[in-house]
């Protein structure tokens, strides 16, 4: 990925990083709290089916105590020798709802198991019991028997004791019955939902008393069937959507008991904390963000300006200063930044502008060119007497002063001061940059210098005059010098002449002079007077030599 | 016949008959037919030596039925209630036999029986039951205290006159069987209901018997027959 800016950048990745540390974070801790929570029901779970096997057996034994009172009550026993049925149904009514307080209460012949009373049907009389094996189970082995057993579609807790007389002479059957009551009964002791489920002989689940509501009810047996071993044992479970965490357990035959824990609701304690950390989440989040951009801002925003400067900088404006005032690294680079323009421009003022824009437009360093150039050489006259008069500080400045009046002149119609030797210029016009009007461009800049200087009156009262020679002709101009420094200079005997022509002022008392080809190159755009033919050193041709005529002189009379 | 002239003529009655068992013998021997003597031994199915076991031989022939006919039995016996339990735990007796329940204890008991061949009631009571009850019913009385769940007696009502009951040792002997065939069978409060009860046919035609084994499958008791310490 790629970011255009830094303040952008900072921001995602610092934001990326705070919500893969906060993802982390939620994510451990959800993991954490879900296996506590798992471990936690867990651990419930048992202790519940050890207080669930303990309140059975409780009960059981009460029932058995109450039936073993029974089975020795002598009045009973009396009513069951003497009465008829009806005053034994009575009898057994009035142990069942006065003494007893279970269920249902079955008498049964002892020599052959037949029913002589059964409260839940008063009107049978004589039907084989429906499960012989448990009263044979207790003759055989002189102890009461128990068992889950259905009777009518209903899950009952019964016990069988003999009625002894004091041999058993009857078998009397106590049954509790396992309803929603029973088990909400146990709920409210375990805090567990609890099923009493019997299997059918096809295999199919029955709930036949429950503390879960209705729809859940009906949809247990169902996810009982995914389950893959019912046994003494703790499996995750969910109903209707809501998961719990179930403990199998089998009672007897074909009937066993489920207790489950919600899960869900378990980790709804835990719901809050989740809600907080998200919370405490998009805070933090909001205030990096802020924060993040309040920090890029004092990066970038400075940064933004130095580069602003640097290009600035490139454009050739070496006066302008960054407004920075952070004490830190930033401001430490601002700092040096103005530092380094304040140096460059000062050192600019020594090199020609034009000199270094054109290497750096061209994006490489100047190779010597050889070409038709116009060249400009100026000199103050009567500058060695001056100089003896002043004194060095004085005469610097005074030629400071001179330079800089005159420098503008030229910069301005694209000459390129090469050299300042002593109180004389040097400057170029169509090189180092193209100027296809380089005489005419150069003339003009010898008519402003002249003007210029006309009106001038230079600190401590001083008036200059300069004389300027021109030429046009073919010159060789590239860097010069060493490695580390280099002087852009120029050659040819173009040169040497304009400095001719700049001395050849102080003959013909002029102030500017043109050779013959700068004359032919601006043709008649100045006013020129053709001054003579003068002999070049080493040169066998003449050279012709104009003079410029100023505002203000008199034009020459053809 | 007030029932205190029964009871007090019971000891006379015991005498006289005892006598009469003496001339039974000899009028067997008179007769010219050797009456035989049957020894039985009864162990349960662990091999132990069953106590308390009634040994009965039914007549299944009119010779021997009406050789026998003529024979009579003790009429009068004694279950006493002693140290909160019944004495004997087991007693086999002859119909019409009246039984008198002496309490020798210092508290008061309770005799009852549900049973079908006898049922009866007499209320708390110390030293002399009010009247001996007679069992003219056959079959199998159980007798029991209403204030004692432990205390067990059972009354084995036989219209036989030959019987007799295992001691400690498992083995029990029935006397004077004339000739004939008979079914020897054992009956024991613990048998166990369901499955064949054990009895055998014989046929006595000499003095000498071979003795006979009987092994009887127990159920468990439901009650403790000792009192509790």
């Amino acid at each position: 990925m790629r970011f255009r800016h830094l303040q952008t950048r900072n921001l995602v990745f610092f934001l990326g990083f705070l919500l893969v540390v906060q993802g982390l974070t939620f994510l451990a801790v959800t993991t954490a709290n879900s296996r506590s929570v798992n471990e936690q029901i867990e651990n419930d779970l048992e202790v519940t089916g050890r207080v669930f096997h303990r309140f059975v057996a409780d009960r059981v034994g009460q029932l058995i105590l109450s039936a073993t009172l029974l089975s020795g009550d002598f009045a009973f026993k009396q009513a069951y020798a003497d009465g008829d049925s009806e005053t034994l149904y009575s009898a057994v009514k009035n142990l069942l709802e006065n003494r007893i307080g279970a269920d249902v209460m079955m008498l049964a012949d002892a020599e052959d198991y037949s029913v002589i009373i059964d409260t839940l049907h008063p009107e049978q009389q004589r039907v084989e019991i429906g499960f012989p094996e448990l009263i044979e189970a207790s003759e055989d082995t002189g102890q009461p028997t128990t068992s889950l057993t259905t009777i009518d579609g209903d899950l009952y807790r019964i016990v069988v004791v003999p009625l002894l007389a004091p041999e058993p002479v009857a078998w009397i059957v106590i049954g509790l019955l396992i309803d929603d009551d029973f088990a909400r009964e146990l709920k409210e002791l375990t805090r567990t939902e609890i099923s009493f489920i019997t299997r059918e002989p096809r295999g199919d689940f029955v709930v036949v008393s429950t503390t879960l509501p209705g729809a859940s009810r009906d949809a247990l047996p169902d996810e009982l069937k995914k389950l893959t071993d019912i046994s003494e044992d703790i499996e995750p479970l969910t109903v209707l959507g809501e998961r719990y965490v179930a403990l199998t357990a089998s009672l007897g035959k074909d009937v066993m008991v489920v207790l489950q824990r919600s899960l869900d609701e378990a980790l709804a304690h835990f719901r809050r904390l989740y809600r907080n950390l998200v919370v405490l989440a998009a805070v933090s989040l909001g205030l990096s963000i802020i924060g993040v951009a309040i920090i890029a801002r004092t990066i970038t925003l400075p940064i933004r300006k130095l580069a602003q400067s640097a290009r600035k900088m490139e454009g050739g404006d070496y006066r302008h200063q960054i407004a920075i005032t952070q004490r830190d690294e930033i401001g430490e680079l601002a700092d040096a930044f103005n530092r380094m323009t304040r140096g460059i421009a000062a050192f600019q003022r020594y090199v020609p502008t034009e000199l270094v824009r054109t290497p750096i437009a061209k994006g490489i360093e100047s190779k010597p060119q050889a070409r038709v150039a116009t060249i400009l050489f100026t000199d103050i006259e009567g500058f060695t007497r001056i100089g003896e008069e002043l004194s060095p500080d004085r005469l610097v400045k005074l030629l400071n002063e001179y330079f800089s009046v005159i420098t503008k002149p030229i910069e301005k119609h694209n000459g390129v001061i090469t050299q300042f030797q002593g109180d004389a210029i040097l400057a170029l016009f169509n090189i180092p940059t193209d100027d296809p009007d380089h005489a005419a461009n150069a003339v003009r800049a010898a008519l402003e210098i002249q003007e210029l200087l006309a009106d001038r009156v230079f600190s401590e009262g001083i008036k200059l005059t300069t004389r300027i020679g021109i030429n046009t002709g073919k010159v060789v101009a590239g860097s010069l010098g060493s490695e580390d420094r280099v002087n852009y200079t120029v050659h040819g005997d173009a040169v040497n002449l304009a400095a001719r022509l700049e001395a050849l002022n102080k003959e013909y008392g002029t102030r500017v002079i043109l050779s013959g080809s700068t004359a032919e190159l601006v043709g008649g755009r100045f006013a020129c007077e053709r001054m003579g033919e003068i002999v070049v050193r080493g040169k066998q041709t003449s050279v012709t030599v104009f003079r410029l005529v100023l505002p203000g002189e008199r034009a020459p009379a053809d | 016949m007030s029932v205190h002239s029964v009871v007090a003529g019971a000891n006379n009655y015991t005498r006289a008959l005892r006598a009469l068992g003496v001339g039974v013998v000899v009028a067997a021997m008179f007769d010219g037919v050797q009456a035989a003597d049957l020894a039985i031994v009864v162990e349960d199915t662990a091999g132990n030596s069953l106590q308390d076991a009634v040994i009965l031989a039914e007549s299944v022939d009119t010779r021997s039925d009406s050789a026998n006919a003529g024979e009579t039995n003790p009429s009068v016996a004694t279950i006493a209630q002693n140290n909160k339990q019944f004495e004997p735990y087991v007693s086999v007796i002859r119909v019409g036999t009246a039984v008198d329940f002496p309490n020798r204890d210092n508290i008061l008991h309770n005799a009852y029986s549900f049973s079908k061949a006898k049922p009866f009631q007499l209320r708390l009571y110390k030293d002399k039951a009010p009247q001996p009850v007679i069992f003219d019913e056959p079959g199998v009385v159980i007798l029991g205290c209403n204030i004692h769940d432990w205390m067990v007696a059972y009354v084995y009502v036989a219209d036989t006159p030959r019987f007799a009951k295992t001691g400690a040792d498992g083995r029990a002997i029935l006397t004077g069987l004339s000739p004939g065939a008979y079914l020897v069978r054992v009956w024991h409060p613990r048998k166990k209901r369901r499955g064949s009860s054990p009895e055998r046919r014989i046929r006595v035609t000499t003095a000498s018997l071979e003795p006979m084994e009987f092994t009887v499958a127990l159920k468990p008791e439901w009650c403790p027959r000792r009192p509790p310490e």
